[in-house]
């Protein structure tokens, strides 16, 4: 037994704990009840029979010496009940079968190793005692998961947390004066059974896993405890619960989870969080008399233990960086109709296709700051764009990020091309989509007059500065989009002959985000007012486009 | 949405030529625009290599109107010589307005107002909202969208095609002359969506443009 373990039971009320031993109760609930917050959980937790043993021979030493406590010691050794415990606590043990802890349901009890494999001989209890930790390690590596850190999400059975109710008001029954139970409710004053799990768990985890515990790790690894045996005793909660808690709590009992989906993990992860709030809220608002009317205590001894279901993910990572785009041909995402692949590719496809494998995720999902329409090239700095990976097994380093920007880069087509490639934070998601609304873009367009450009056009485009339109949705996207007018800002204009021509010229642009070009040019019907053949006097056409730059800190 | 497998159509009807690509590609396989790559801003001399030479250049770009939409002509609608077109967009959506050899452009264009106070309520009042298109109403082919005076006179407008009127070109309230000058642009009458089996129905009645100039002796 451990040293500051040792030190602690004189101090220990003998009494409770073999009463809550004998109740059948696991030592640590006991702890726990005591809220003994200074007991290393993970350390080799003592068996009921050698704590019971010790916390007699402590109480004999203490007799010995102090008059005045002789008292106690025939108590605990002539009543009959905490001598039955010690009994029936050795029993079970010696079998190797241990029964469920009436609280816990097992759930503390099976995170021990050392619990006697070999002498048992019914394999049901066999696959529960095979210690929790190596299965927590087997479900770890078992999808081939990278990891240096880890956060675990511990959900329970929300029957538990009724069962510790029961016991509370047992042990306020049965001890009134025990100022350990003087408070109503017993949240906050037991080591509640999360906290229990974590400090169980943890130091041995890093140390197996070879990782540091964070709560903040992208890595989850998440243990899902049931108990459906104890579904029925919930109901007794009935209208306390609400209607779609029930709903959902039933519904998670039929389907099991298909392992390795992390997005179903989560989300069954969450459901089970979210049944265990709902009757703790009950609970909260429940008196001790409506309380007492339904359950009863101590709580009645479990047929079986807790079912651990362990699911290990990644939380989605983010590599970022800006794309040139030089072919009029290819789109920015995947499109196709009927099956049939439009252009001659994406650039989703061009840069996922080398990125997203190394990371051997679930899948991946391409988000980018605006788009440009199909025939537009992308130029200057590039549009900046993030790959969502969900999932990820590996975790490329910054210098394999950067030979995965060269080998975007030497692609024979070469029509798609990355720069500043690394991983980002999630906040890159938020800075991109406000780039995608709110930030300025710069285009160059080769427009076409009906009569030939003089320098006066120039003069007349370029003393523009902040200029309103009225820009009615183009028909082109009218068919998808709200028909509404809406108001789009030109910063500046610049122009720029093209020697040998008489009716074309360049027209660099700076406009507000969501302007559409092509249609300023053109005029779109007369739909975007005013336009440049409108300004000019003539009419005007638009014979190409580039986007050139994406204003936009994103780094 | 049944319109929305039409989306990508629309934005390649922006396709360029194939010589045009061709010549693309060969100059940026000459590393033409490579630079761009490594350089973090775009410099004003890798511009100017940006843009093509005259003699790239095609003696005019293809017309908005024209590359964007197919041309269909309904002659004759509800009395003789009231001829009119419908432009389709490759995304389904249609264009309606009046052609030259409208009888209210005879002898010479003098439309003097266009009302579309026709109906139960003034089509120009209708806010259509919404993806969706929430308040639009439906009309039939034979449903009138405005009236247009030439002094005293005035001559009812159809719509040529069932579908959902998504807008007039209310510009022309104040501007009817808009319809003199540019009728195939800005002196449009109407945007109408039809649904594709309206739009089969109604496209085995209209004319292609070359019917049209050969009935018309254009």
């Amino acid at each position: 037994m451990e040293d500051s373990l040792l030190k602690l039971l004189p101090s220990l009320p003998s009494a409770i704990i073999s009463d809550l031993l004998s109740l059948g109760v696991c030592v640590r609930c006991v702890f726990r009840f005591l809220n003994m917050r200074s007991v290393d959980f993970a350390a080799a937790i003592p068996s009921c029979y050698l704590l019971i043993s010790h916390l007699q021979a402590s109480m004999l030493d203490s007799g010995a010496q102090m008059n005045g406590s002789a008292e106690i010691v025939p108590k605990v050794g002539t009543d009959s009940e905490p001598q039955c415990a010690v009994e029936n606590s050795a029993h079970t043990i010696d079998g190797g079968i241990v029964e469920p802890c009436i609280v816990c349901l097992g759930i503390l009890q099976i995170l021990d190793d050392n619990m006697h494999k070999e002498s048992v001989s019914g394999t049901e209890l066999q696959r529960y005692c095979y210690g929790a930790k190596q299965k927590i390690v087997e479900a770890a590596h078992k999808e081939g998961h990278e990891f240096d850190s880890f956060c675990l999400e511990v959900s329970l059975p929300a029957i538990c947390v009724v069962r510790e109710r029961a016991l509370w008001y047992y042990l306020k029954q049965k001890y009134p004066e025990e100022a350990l139970f003087s408070h109503n409710h017993e949240t906050d004053h037991i080591v509640t059974l999360k906290e229990a799990v974590k400090w169980s768990l943890i130091a041995p985890l890093e140390l197996l896993l070879g990782a540091k515990f964070d709560s903040n790790s992208l890595f989850r690894i998440a243990l899902l405890y049931k108990h459906p045996e104890s579904l029925a005793e919930l109901d007794f909660l009935g209208g306390h619960v609400g209607g779609d808690a029930k709903r959902r709590r039933h519904g998670s009992v039929d389907s099991g989870p298909p392992a390795g989906l992390a997005a179903v993990a989560a989300a069954r992860t969450a459901e089970a969080g979210e049944s265990l709030t709902s009757v703790m809220r009950a609970l909260a608002t429940m008196s001790y008399d409506s309380f007492s009317r339904t359950f009863t205590w101590p709580p009645s001894k479990p047929i079986t233990p807790c079912e651990l279901a362990t699911m290990c993910w990644r939380m989605p990572v983010f590599v970022g960086g800006r794309y040139l785009k030089y072919s009029r041909n290819i789109s920015q995402s995947r499109w196709m109709i009927d099956d049939e692949r439009m252009g001659e590719g994406s650039v989703q496809e061009v840069i996922g296709d080398v990125v997203f494998p190394p990371y051997k995720g679930d899948s991946y999902k391409f988000h980018a700051a605006g788009r440009e329409d199909i025939d537009v090239r992308m130029l200057g700095p590039g549009r900046p764009f993030i790959v969502e990976i969900s999932n990820a097994r590996v975790i490329p380093s910054s210098a394999e990020i950067r030979k995965l920007e060269r080998d975007i880069n030497s692609l024979k087509e070469g029509w798609v091309k990355v720069r500043e490639l690394r991983q980002v934070g999630i906040d890159a998601c938020a800075i991109m989509r406000e780039g995608e609304s709110e930030k300025q873009k710069e285009y160059a367009a080769v427009v076409w007059l009906s009569r030939p450009v003089t320098e006066a056009d120039f003069e007349c485009l370029s003393s523009f500065k902040e200029l309103e339109l009225q820009q009615k949705t183009p028909v082109r996207v009218l068919h998808r989009r709200s028909p509404l007018t809406r108001p789009r800002t030109i910063h500046w204009m610049r122009c720029k002959e093209i020697k040998g021509t008489q009716n074309y010229f360049v027209l660099f642009l700076c406009t507000q985000a969501g302007t559409y070009i092509k249609e300023f040019v053109h005029g779109d019907l007369g739909r975007t007012f005013p336009n440049v053949g409108s300004i000019l006097g003539c009419e005007a056409d638009i014979l190409q486009l580039d986007v050139m730059d994406v204003k936009m800190d994103f780094h | 949405m049944e319109f929305e497998s039409w989306e990508g159509a629309a934005e390649s009807s922006y396709k360029r030529e194939e010589t045009r690509r061709d010549f693309q590609s060969q100059r940026e396989e000459e590393g033409v625009l490579q630079q761009n790559v490594d350089d973090t801003s775009c410099s004003s001399s890798t511009t100017e290599s940006l843009f093509p030479y005259a003699e790239e250049l095609p003696p005019r770009p293809p017309r908005a109107n024209s590359c964007n939409y197919t041309h269909w002509v309904a002659l004759d609608v509800g009395k003789d010589f009231h001829d009119q077109y419908v432009f389709r967009h490759a995304n389904g959506l249609c264009v309606i307005g009046l052609l030259p050899t409208h009888v209210a452009f005879k002898p010479t264009p003098a439309v003097t107002a266009v009302d579309f106070n026709v109906g139960k309520q003034s089509r120009a009042d209708l806010k259509v909202s919404g993806k969706r298109k929430k308040n639009a109403i439906t009309l039939e082919p034979n449903s009138v969208l405005c009236k247009v005076m030439v002094g005293e006179s005035f001559y009812l407008i159809r719509c040529c095609v069932r579908g959902v009127l998504l807008e007039v070109n209310e510009r022309l309230i104040k501007a009817p002359g808009l319809l003199n000058t540019q009728a195939d642009t800005e002196g449009h009458i109407a945007i109408m969506m039809p649904r594709p089996e309206d739009w089969a129905k109604a496209s085995k009645v209209l004319l292609t443009l070359e019917q049209y100039r050969e009935r018309r002796g254009l």
